[in-house]
Parts: structure tokens; sequence; C-alpha cells
């Protein structure tokens, strides 16, 4: 059996208190365990082996390493993944023209076009921008090849990095200027035709942006209400109280949209069409606006939307959830507007906010009660969003489960769906699925990390040198065991631990069954394939 | 009881704490009535073909050759052009129960679809499916089968497995062999050994972290996932190229007992915006789909004895329906007012539950089990608390209290 280690269960204890003001953070994981959960929440991998003792021999170093993840250059890709529930994006496929690309170009493309907006958070993220550039940025960063699809062109740098993978690019069709409301993938994914009039990418935009939903108020038709035929639907949005409650302000946000109405929505186009910017006088009527305040152009509502509190808000509360893995409640909106404040404080950086939430005692698995009231719930354990998962288990192995190039995990005809994963985001739950997936996954990890190490070559992850200094042909050595359990899981054993008996004695009993080869490889399948993989 | 989303938290804890502490692996009851097979018309179908003879109604547009046509308790739109529809109510309509003027509550798809499957707007709440399959986890590997199709499993992931995607090859291993850089599989043997190890390690972590629903949810995921690879010789969890393919996969996952709850769609199709014309192809299409489903039912045998038939329901549910007037393409838009049909055991069938009004809004059924005007349709709470008793769970445990099974319906 395996042996609970005292540490472990003392540090899980709740610790009810209040947030301290200053100073030492409360926290109930260990360090070693804080410094995991930020590692894999911030850069995607786990902590290395000399951060790891550095931690041993000081733990007052936590504050500090952590809050450096953030200028990790990984760190862009985690916040793309905090932020790509909101957008949507990331699905499996977009109509291109039939035929026009081989099937790996056309693979490229749709995954390149999911990364649009995310691409352009990453950018502000990692260049310190604030965050109201992600509807002011003049520019886009996209993968290369979407400059052959769309009317782009790609700019000189401005000396600020870009993300990995990307240029710098304008559009060239006299679109506004107004970043993510001006990108074609938002409009491609969120498509529209004129009798809806914009008001479903109104409202994807008003989920993304500013964290409301106009379809989380149902929907009580009143049975005398006559909405027989699309004149009386018109009458009715203008005239009934009941309607108007969401479409006194959808419908004036939605007419900013019109020059992305396209022909055909199934079949949408790279170019924007300026002419058709005042189509809304012609189908609706309703001039544009934001909350009742008029404008003309995007570029009236893109600084509309930054002054909007809800905005700076909605930030707040996707890196929150992202970071705690699970939804905010009332009973978090106390801690949201602690990081709300600095969030300001920090101008609008996302860095400045991480830091935050990082000092969280929610986040450190502390019951705490916030300056500004609540009572939010600690996280003692989340769940890896897929990608995490995914990442943490290719870094350690080198190996990375792929199909037409594409992560087979971020794609829902692969395994994203399985893992509990979606275009919305990911479970926050345990599911059956998603430990079939991680079991796959740590199979096909193992085997190539063992096989590379049988064979001398390097197979690229984090643990080739740990493999390549055992001898693959004899059972392994406690110490070494405990360095695997160092390594990829960021646990701290001793050679005696019943865990590490277990682990020995699983060698021995795989290798008598079956080859010293298979033996090596259930090591490290057990290894990546640990609940410590997915839930941190 | 309403469950709140706390409550809800930690599917194997909710378990324990819902069915008295019973072993994880095994909590749920075993002698449970009835399997469920839900059908999902995505989209948003149009009653106006086939359910809603409302000929009468000034302002409704129905298709010029449409004709109000009696079989047996139901009254329906018969055409032409749908033979296949015509026939399969005259082979089935004993068994129907048609449900008209169900409230879905919006005109947009996903909330719709949340509001249908779940009664409520909040995707914390799981759908009936899941439920049901909760209710039925103790015999059950997969609870909830979601071969394709919309699913909402709220807390209660670890109890649904989409099949959508390569579910199969994940079970089978073959993934490793079928991707851009092909493995070998891992030999079997060494992998039983491992599955003790992690087993172990679940264990522990429960012992470590008895108050972490994380901590259970994985011990109960880590079970039921090797359920399913130890099954996998006898099963083929695949999400088929089209809709009897999948059919044909759910049938077999009820009939091997993997799981209690089987969920199909028909893809997103019946979103016919700009000429519902296409409804008549959809329908003739879909009838002779479900006519082959219902047969299957009948000569699959069942888990316990007997034929799936004699025990399943299916649900045939679309999460909305269209406009009563045609747009200026010839189409229809959104409507929240549709219908939906239940077949098989347990419920009275050959009726109409609910109704339309002259402006295609809902009416709802009265205590009497008569059409009530003062009742604005039928509510999707009551459609679920309508399945949910008809499985055997009581609906206050997921429903507000006013939720009350559809009067007349159940045998």
């Amino acid at each position: 059996m395996v042996r609970l280690r005292g540490f472990v269960l003392a540090g899980i204890a709740f610790v009810a208190c209040s947030e301290p003001d200053d100073g030492e953070i409360a926290s109930a994981l260990d360090p070693v365990a804080v410094l995991a959960r930020a590692s894999l929440d911030l850069r995607g991998v786990r902590p290395t082996a000399k951060e790891l003792a550095a931690i041993e021999a000081d733990p007052t170093r936590l504050d500090s390493m952590i809050a450096d993840f953030a200028d990790d250059p990984r760190f862009g890709d985690r916040i793309k993944e905090m932020f790509a529930g909101a957008w949507r994006t990331r699905v499996d496929d977009y109509p291109l023209p039939e035929g026009a690309y081989d099937e790996a170009t056309a693979a490229q493309i749709m995954a390149a076009i999911g990364e649009e907006p995310l691409d352009l958070i990453a950018h502000i993220a990692t260049e310190d921008l604030p965050y109201t550039h992600l509807v002011h940025s003049p520019d886009t960063f996209v993968d290369p090849v979407l400059l052959e699809l769309w009317p782009l062109e790609a700019v000189t740098d401005d000396g600020t990095a870009v993300p990995p993978g990307t240029v710098r690019a304008r559009y060239l069709d006299g679109r506004p200027q107004a970043g993510v409301l001006t990108y074609n993938a938002v409009f491609w994914r969120h498509s529209s035709t004129v009798e809806n009039a914009n008001r479903g990418r109104t409202n994807a935009m008003s989920q993304a942006l500013l964290c409301q939903s106009y379809l989380d108020r149902p929907i009580d038709f009143p049975s005398n209400l006559d909405l027989t035929d699309s004149e009386s639907i018109r009458n009715a949005i203008a005239t009934n109280p009941a309607c108007q409650g969401c479409h006194s302000t959808m419908d004036p946000f939605a007419s900013y949209f019109w020059g992305f109405m396209y022909g055909e929505p199934d079949a949408p186009q790279g170019t924007y069409a300026v002419e058709l910017e005042r189509s809304w006088q012609v189908y609706t009527g309703t001039a544009p606006a934001f909350f009742g305040v008029p404008g003309q152009r995007m570029a009236d509502l893109a600084d509309h939307i930054a002054g909007d509190e809800r905005f700076i808000g909605c930030a707040v509360r996707l890196v929150y959830e992202g970071m705690l893995g699970r939804d905010a409640t009332i009973e978090d909106e106390g801690a949201l507007a602690v990081h709300r404040e600095a969030f300001l404080d920090g101008e609008l950086t996302l860095r400045s906010l991480v830091r935050s939430v990082l000092r969280d005692p929610s986040y450190r698995g502390v019951k705490a009660t916030p300056r500004f009231g609540g009572s939010p719930e600690p996280v003692v354990r989340k769940v890896s969003p897929v990608d995490v998962m995914a990442r943490s288990i290719a870094t350690l192995s080198g190996y990375a489960l792929a199909t037409g190039g594409r992560p087979t995990t971020r794609l829902d005809a692969g395994l994203r769906t399985i893992a509990g994963g979606s275009d919305r985001g990911d479970a926050t739950n345990v599911s059956t699925g998603a430990i079939l997936v991680q079991r796959r996954l740590a199979e096909a990890g193992a085997i190539h990390a063992v096989d590379a190490a049988l064979a001398g070559t390097d197979g690229g992850g984090t643990l080739a040198p740990w493999l390549a200094e055992n001898d693959l042909q004899v059972a392994p050595e406690p110490d070494a065991l405990v360095e695997l359990a160092r390594i990829a899981r960021s646990q701290i054993l001793t050679p005696d631990d019943d865990e590490i008996l277990a682990l020995a004695t699983m060698w021995t009993e795989v290798a008598t069954i079956s080859t010293t080869r298979d033996a090596w490889i259930a090591v490290v399948t057990t290894a990546l394939a640990d609940p410590d993989h997915l839930i941190y | 009881m309403m469950l709140t989303r706390r409550t809800f938290l930690g599917s194997a804890a909710v378990g324990a704490a819902l069915f008295g502490g019973v072993r994880m692996g095994m909590a749920g009851k075993s002698d449970l009535r009835g399997r469920f097979l839900f059908v999902h018309a995505e989209g948003g179908w149009d009653p106006l073909c086939v359910f809603a003879p409302l000929f009468d109604a000034p302002n409704i547009d129905l298709e010029p050759e449409a004709a109000p046509w009696t079989i047996g308790g139901l009254a329906l739109v018969d055409h032409p052009a749908r033979p296949t529809t015509r026939g399969f109510f005259e082979r089935h309509h004993a068994e129907v129960a048609l449900l008209n003027g169900v409230s879905t509550r919006s005109v947009n798809h996903e909330t719709c679809q949340v509001v249908a499957l779940t009664g409520g707007t909040s995707v914390d709440r799981p759908d009936w499916g899941t439920v049901l399959g909760y209710a039925g986890r103790g015999t059950a590997s997969l609870p909830h089968l979601v071969v394709s199709g919309p699913v909402v499993p709220g807390p209660y992931s670890v109890f649904v497995a989409q099949a959508r995607g390569r579910l199969q090859q994940a079970i089978d291993g073959s993934i490793l062999l079928d991707n851009d850089a092909p493995l070998t599989l891992p030999a079997a043997a060494p992998a039983r050994v491992v599955d003790r190890f992690l087993e172990q390690r679940a264990t522990a972590l429960v012992g470590m972290l008895p108050n972490e629903p994380h901590a259970a949810d994985y011990r109960e995921a880590l079970s039921r996932s090797r359920a399913l690879v130890d099954g996998r010789l006898e099963q083929q969890l695949v999400s088929g190229e089209d809709f009897r393919g999948r059919a044909a996969t759910a049938i077999s996952a009820l009939s091997a007992g993997i799981c209690r709850c089987a969920s199909v769609g028909t893809d997103f199709v019946w979103d016919t915006h700009e000429d519902n014309r296409l409804q008549t192809g959809l329908f003739e299409a879909f009838f002779a789909d479900l006519e082959e489903l219902l047969a299957r039912l009948h000569t699959t045998p069942g888990p316990n004895g007997g034929v799936l038939a004699d025990d399943t329901v299916v649900v045939v549910t679309s999460e909305m329906a269209r406009t009563p007037a045609f747009n200026g393409t010839g189409g229809r838009d959104h409507w929240p007012y549709t219908s939906m049909m239940m077949i098989g055991p347990g419920i009275v069938g050959d009726r109409v539950y609910g109704g339309f009004s002259s402006l295609y809004t809902g009416i709802g059924v009265g205590p009497s089990g008569a059409l009530e005007p003062a009742i604005p349709g039928i509510s999707a709470e009551s459609l679920g608390a309508t399945l949910l008793t008809l499985g055997d769970v009581d609906p206050q445990e997921y429903l507000s209290d006013a939720a009350q099974p559809i009067p007349g319906l159940l045998a």
C-alpha cells in the first residue's frame, strides 16, 4: 500500500482566516504544491528539478519564483488558453473554398484562424500592453498561412515581440482598426444571417468582452403576443417591454457589424464590406450604439467597450476562473474586486492581474474572507485543462499526439471532447474520458521516451536525461524512482516511501511477466498517468 | 430538494450523499426501470409539416398541399411528398405520445437545447439522460453514452462519455497506431499491473483528501475507464458517419448494458432559414431512420433478457420549432414552442399532449390531461419530471416542486 506523507496531510487542512493585508500569504498547500500549480498554470509545464531544489532549500523564495513564471515565454500560450473558451474560435473546421487547399494546408489554415484573437491576447500579455489594446490594436498576429487567405499584409515590427509562429499583419480592405472587433476569425466563427441581423454575433461579443450573455435570461414569450410573421416580430422587438429588455441594447450593438455580413452565412468572405456598414438602415432601422451611447463606426464601439467597467471586470473574471479552475460565484465577488483593483493599479497588464491571483488565498487552498467580503471556495485540487495535461505530458516525454499536424487533444474529432474540453473551454470536473485520454497520452509518452533511450537517442523530453542515466536492462534503484517522482510529478518522496517501494515491486512484476523494456515503460507510464497530472 | 451547484460539486461525492454512501464504484440502484434512447433533431424542425395541423389559424402558413390527417388518436399534417412519414404513423401511432407546444424559452439553438434537456438555462444542471444514467450508474460503466448530439453533463462528467471523436480508439488503444507518429501498442499484461498501481494511487488520494470531490471523482472515473477498456472486444463505440450508424452504436451499447441512456443527434440539418421545403426530405429520412431504430429495438436483446424494446423509451426532441410564417426566402426562422415524441413502454401512446394556439404559442396540459389554455405550453421541467418519474428518479431531487409529470402520459 501507498503510505501517505505527513506533510501533505498537514498541508491540506483548511485554514480559515482573513486575507492578510501584506507580506506573508496564507497557504494550505505546501510550497512545492503551489510551485507546481503555478508552473502548470502559467507555463503549462511542471517545475524543473532545479526549481524544486530551490524551494526545498528556501521556501521563502516561493512568491518571487512563481511571480517570475509570468515572464516565461510560455506564459502567452497559457493566457491564450484562459481566454479561448470566451472567444470560442478553436473549432475543428472553418469553411474554406472547396478544393482550394490540400489537406495539410487546410488543417494549418483552420488551426490558424482559431488562434487569431487569442494571439492578440498573448501579445498584450507578454508585452505588458494595457488590456484595452484588445479593441484598439491596429494589427493582428497571424500564422503566415493566413496572409494568402485574407487581405492581410505583413507589417514591420515595432520592436515588440510577436507570439511564436505568427507575424504582425494589418488588414488592407479599409476595415476600421479596432483589434478583435475587426478580426475575420471572430466573424467567421460567429456567423449571422440578414434575418438575425448580427444579434448572435453581438451576444458572442458580449460574452467574450463583457462576460454577459443575453441568453442567460430565459424568455417567457407572452402567449397573447402575435409573433406570427416578420413584421409582427419587428414590432414586438421595438415595442414590447419583455422583448425590449434585451433588444433595446442588443440591436444597436449589433448594428456595428454589418460590414461583416456575408452573402452566404456558411461561405464567409475574407474581405470586409465597407459599403455594407450602414445596412442597418435597410434591415433594422436601428442606429449603432453601445448601451445607449451612440456611435458611427467600429472605432467608436472600441472606445465605448474599452471604457466600460464590465470589460475590465470580465478580464478579471476569466483569468480568475482560469487559474482557480472553477466558475466564480457570488461568494467570489469580493476576491474579484481585489484583483480588479490590482489590475487597475498594474495599468491593465495581464501580468499584474495574474500575479494578484497568485497571491489569492483561494488559489493556495485557504478559506479566507477577502477585504471586500465574500467567502470564496478554496481550491484544494483543480482539474487540469486538456491542453495543460497534454502539454505537460508531452514536455516530459518528448512525444505529442498529433493528427494532421494538429494536437489531437485540441480537436473535437480527436480527443478534446472525450477529455472534457470544447470550444467553450474545459470541464472543471473529472471525467471518465479524461482518464482514458490521460492514460493513452501516458502510454504513448512512455513508449516513445523509453524506446528512444534504449536506442541511445534523445527522446526530446525532460525525462530523457533521467532515462539516459539509468541502465534500462536492470531494475531501477529506489533513488531513481524518487527522482522520477520529482521530475514527472513534482513530488518529493524518499527511497523508503511506500509508494517508491510499490513502484519497484511493480517493475519487478512486469519484468517477470514481460520484458525489462516493458517494465520501464510501465514505470514511466505510471508517472505520466498519475492523478497528479489530472488534478493538481 | 433543489440541487444547487454547491451540492452538485463532485459527482461521486453527491452519489454517496444521495444514495447513502454506498461503495463509490457501484453506487446507485440496480433495479431501476427502463433504458432511454434520446434522439435529437438538431437545428429546429418544423412541427407545421407533421405535428401541428393548424389549418384554421389565419396567421399560420402551412404548405400548399398539406392536409389534416388523423390516425388513431393523433391529429397530424399529411403531405403527398411525405409518404414515409405517413407510413411511420400508420404503423406506430399507437406507441407514440406526441407532445405539442413544448416551451424551450428562447430562439437561440444552444439555449433552447439546454432548456429542452435540463429544464433550465444553466449548464450546471445535468440533462435528463445524464440524471437517468447517473441513477443507474451501479449497473452501467458508461451511464450516459453520447454518441452524437448535445449533452449537458453538469457536474456528472464522470458518468457521461462522448463517442464523438476517437473514443473507440482511446478505448482500444489504437490511437497510438493511428496518428502522425505511430507507436507500438503497450503490452496487455503489463497494462494490468499499471492499472493496479493507479488504483492504489487513487485510493491513497481519496484517503489523503477525503473531503475533496475531485479525488473521489478520480477514483470513480478510473474504475469506469478500466471497465470500458475491459469491454473493448465486445463494443465498437464510434460516432458513425450517418444517423443509422450512430443509432446502431447506441443500441449496441444499450444492449450490452454499458449504458442506461444513449443520445444520438441527427446532425445540425434542420435549421431551414432559407428554404423550408427542405424539411420534407429531412422528415422523410428521419422517419425512415426512426422506423429502422424501432425495428432494431424489437430485435436486439436487452442486457437482462427479452429485447430492448421491452424496457427502452425513445425520446425524440428538437430544441425549437420554426416561425409560423414563411420569411422572404421561403424559409422559417426560430420559434420557441416545439413538438417532441416519446415512444416505448410505460407511456400512454396514441395521444397528443399539449397543443398550439392560433398564434402558435403553446397550450399546456391541465390536471385532467386535457388542454389548459391558461398554461403556456408544456414546460421542459414537466417533460423532465415525466422522464425522471419514468426512470424511477424522484423529480424533486432535481427540479422545482412545481415540476410535475405531464398528466395522463405515464401508464
